[in-house]
């Protein structure tokens, strides 16, 4: 009996570590969006941008043997991509949907035809070392949360931090005030003199530096290379966690945290074997994203303006 | 916005992506007119590989059709993909079942009817969804491919196996072939048909101008005596069908078997055709033909010049990025001429 709950614990231990390192580009991403949606803006093109952070992190961390080197040129990838899904849905007010989908198709098409160029096909699979764990004091003694919690890598702590920052930001400063009226009322916004199109552009680039982070945070905290495609719908989920979180950055985290776990579990599954197809197991969390966009959608209160182009001549 | 105005900005856009696709091959050492010549050329140089284009066009304009049913009515049906392996898999059920041999020459449009029904079933969860919960149909169609996937990674796999790899039997009914020498067939007559079908719809029926009015504006529609839910899951379940029937062709004019991947990239295709269309019939088929040639002549071009097939989504996105460029700069230059006159 007792062999057993020791298992148990073990076993969950391990199940929630790994889903608190599954949540990490869903953090990134859904902290992104939660300010972009805040002002009006969809991150439909979250997918995308990831896909450009994970690309190109592992490219210059691969080439320049640094991972905050590849960190970096990983935001910054996102970012500049995001500069493009901005101009398109602020500048020029286009459908905020087909601009996302059209994006996404381009960042998996781009970064496909640059991962064949540059590493072929054969030996696509040059791994690089991730980041490793780092215990922090003292919190990571406490039993079992300690292990699940503190005893991850500095983008685990990264992502929470600047949860927590955002949170503030958008709270208690000014600013958020000004980009919670941007995306709720952007003609009252104007008639204030906030320039809604810059806020709109800058948070719109916050997100996509995010999502970069997101993307480097797969390639070079969990998995070490980059694959085709490796974002496999990150993006969409994070736009499920910002409902479910109600726009709120630091709910993102639990929301992220329990997504993540899904995830998890979904793989532990996968590898234990069991009655069930495995196929299940993957579908599982697209099919949890479905489900709660339907039992968490209704009864929110989205910004006023969101995904609607705001014309700057109108009266 | 006039119509050779439009016209215009349609080519410029083609031109304008393909010369920063030309940058992009110049970058990975090819030579971009080489690389062009196998892409856009070469597939209309021979019958042979014109019936390989063929086998682009059908489905692309299908799912051409069905996302523009979707767009009028103001919907974003990205879910192409999953709608077109549930009409794969009914055309496969029925391909492979007994009941096929009793319906004889009749198995291939009940395997295509049936192929319509499951697409129009999965397509249906993001209509009814999104009427009766207001759930985004953008977020619910893109995750449903990825459910329809697994769904059909699993029957695949095992239930539906037959042999080594993981593809199900060869399915008794084919459609039938238009020429002996390539491999077109059938399905480009049914495919054009229905795009006259549409242009019909669209033009001269009520329900194609309520679903126009609906796409204007809700509010109008409403004041209109429009049954709004009612429409939407329409719009949603008729784009369903289109996919779905690509999905059946896919099968029983292509591939033979039900696979993992048989749906290709025809559902995000399908939105380009739409696009680059401008959702008129006309302008769909001519879309639909471009880019089967690209995506014919691009697997030609990888073999030649080593430039990957991805490439060719790089040069879609593009395409459209510079129609909504282009639309939204004109619009904006006829906006101030107005307001000059006024």
């Amino acid at each position: 009996m007792e062999g057993a709950t020791l298992f148990n614990t073990v076993f969950l231990t391990a199940l929630f570590s790994s889903g608190v390192r599954q949540s990490v580009p869903l953090i990134f991403g859904s902290v992104g969006d939660c300010v972009s949606e805040k002002s009006g803006v969809m991150g439909i093109s979250l997918e995308g941008e990831m896909l450009f952070g994970a690309f190109f992190s592992y490219f210059f961390a691969l080439q320049s043997g640094s991972l905050w080197f590849g960190v970096l040129m990983g935001a910054a990838a996102g970012m500049v991509s995001s500069m493009l899904v901005a101009a398109w849905s602020v500048w020029l007010r286009q459908d905020q949907s087909i601009i996302g989908i059209m994006f996404n198709i381009f960042a998996a098409g781009f970064t496909n035809f640059l991962n064949r160029m540059i590493f072929g096909t054969s030996n696509a699979n040059i791994s690089i070392e991730t980041f490793q764990p780092i215990p922090l004091p003292l919190l990571s003694k406490i039993p079992v949360v300690g292990e699940i919690f503190f005893h991850q890598n500095i983008l685990t702590y990264l992502a929470v931090l600047l949860a927590v920052l955002t949170f503030l930001v958008m709270r208690k400063m000014k600013l958020g005030l000004q980009i919670a009226a941007v995306g709720e009322n952007p003609k009252a916004a104007q008639a204030c003199g906030i320039s809604v199109y810059r806020y709109r552009i800058l948070c719109y680039l916050f997100c996509g530096c995010m999502a970069g982070i997101a993307g480097a945070s797969l390639t070079l905290g969990t998995v070490g290379t980059f694959t085709e495609a490796i974002s496999a719908g990150r993006g969409f989920i994070c736009l499920a966690i910002v409902i479910l979180a109600r726009w709120n950055p630091l709910i993102a985290v639990a929301a992220g945290f329990g997504f993540g776990s899904i995830q998890a579990l979904q793989i532990r599954l996968q590898v234990q074997g069991s009655a069930l197809p495995y196929q299940f197991f993957v579908a599982l969390p697209y099919l949890i994203t479905v489900l709660v966009l339907v039992l968490a959608g209704h009864n929110i209160r989205a910004p006023r303006e969101l995904g609607v182009p705001f014309e700057r001549e109108s009266r | 916005m006039k119509s050779i105005q439009k016209l215009l900005i349609l080519l410029l856009s083609v031109a304008a992506a393909m010369l920063i696709g030309s940058l992009l091959i110049l970058a990975s050492g090819a030579n971009p007119l080489e690389a062009y010549y196998y892409m856009v050329i070469r597939p209309l140089t021979s019958v042979n590989s014109l019936g390989e284009v063929s086998m682009y066009f059908t489905p692309l304009l299908l799912v051409g059709i069905g996302v523009s049913f979707a767009f009028h009515a103001r919907l974003s049906n990205l879910g192409g993909e999953g709608q077109i392996l549930f009409g794969a898999l009914g055309m496969t059920l029925m391909g492979i079942s007994p009941v096929g041999d009793v319906l004889g020459i009749f198995s291939l449009p009940v395997g295509c009817l049936l192929g319509i029904l499951f697409g129009i079933l999965w397509a249906a969860i993001a209509g009814f969804l999104r009427v009766r919960f207001k759930t985004s149909e953008i977020v619910v169609t893109l995750m449903l491919n990825y459910i329809a996937q697994q769904i059909i990674s699993y029957l695949v796999f095992f239930p539906l196996r037959s042999g080594a790899e993981p593809q199900s039997e060869k399915i008794a009914c084919a459609l039938p072939k238009l020429s002996s020498s390539s491999r077109i067939n059938w399905g480009v007559v049914v495919a054009l048909l229905l795009t006259v079908a549409y242009g019909v719809i669209m033009k001269k029926t009520r329900f194609g101008f309520r679903l126009r009015t609906l796409g204007g504006s809700e509010k109008a529609a409403v004041y209109s005596g429009v049954p709004v839910g009612r429409y939407y899951f329409a719009a949603m379940a008729i784009s369903g069908a289109f996919c779905g029937l690509a999905g059946a062709m896919q099968i029983s004019g292509n591939t033979m078997r039900l696979m993992e991947g048989v749906a290709g990239d025809f559902g995000f295709s399908g939105i380009v055709v739409a696009m680059l269309g401008s959702l008129h019939p006309v302008g769909l088929v001519i879309a639909s033909l471009f880019m089967a040639v690209l995506s014919a002549g691009s697997v030609t071009m990888q073999v030649k010049t080593g430039i990957p097939t991805s490439f060719t989504s790089v040069l879609e996105a593009l395409i459209v990025l510079f129609i909504l460029l282009g639309m939204a700069l004109s619009s904006r230059r006829g906006k101030h001429r107005k307001g000059g006159k006024a």
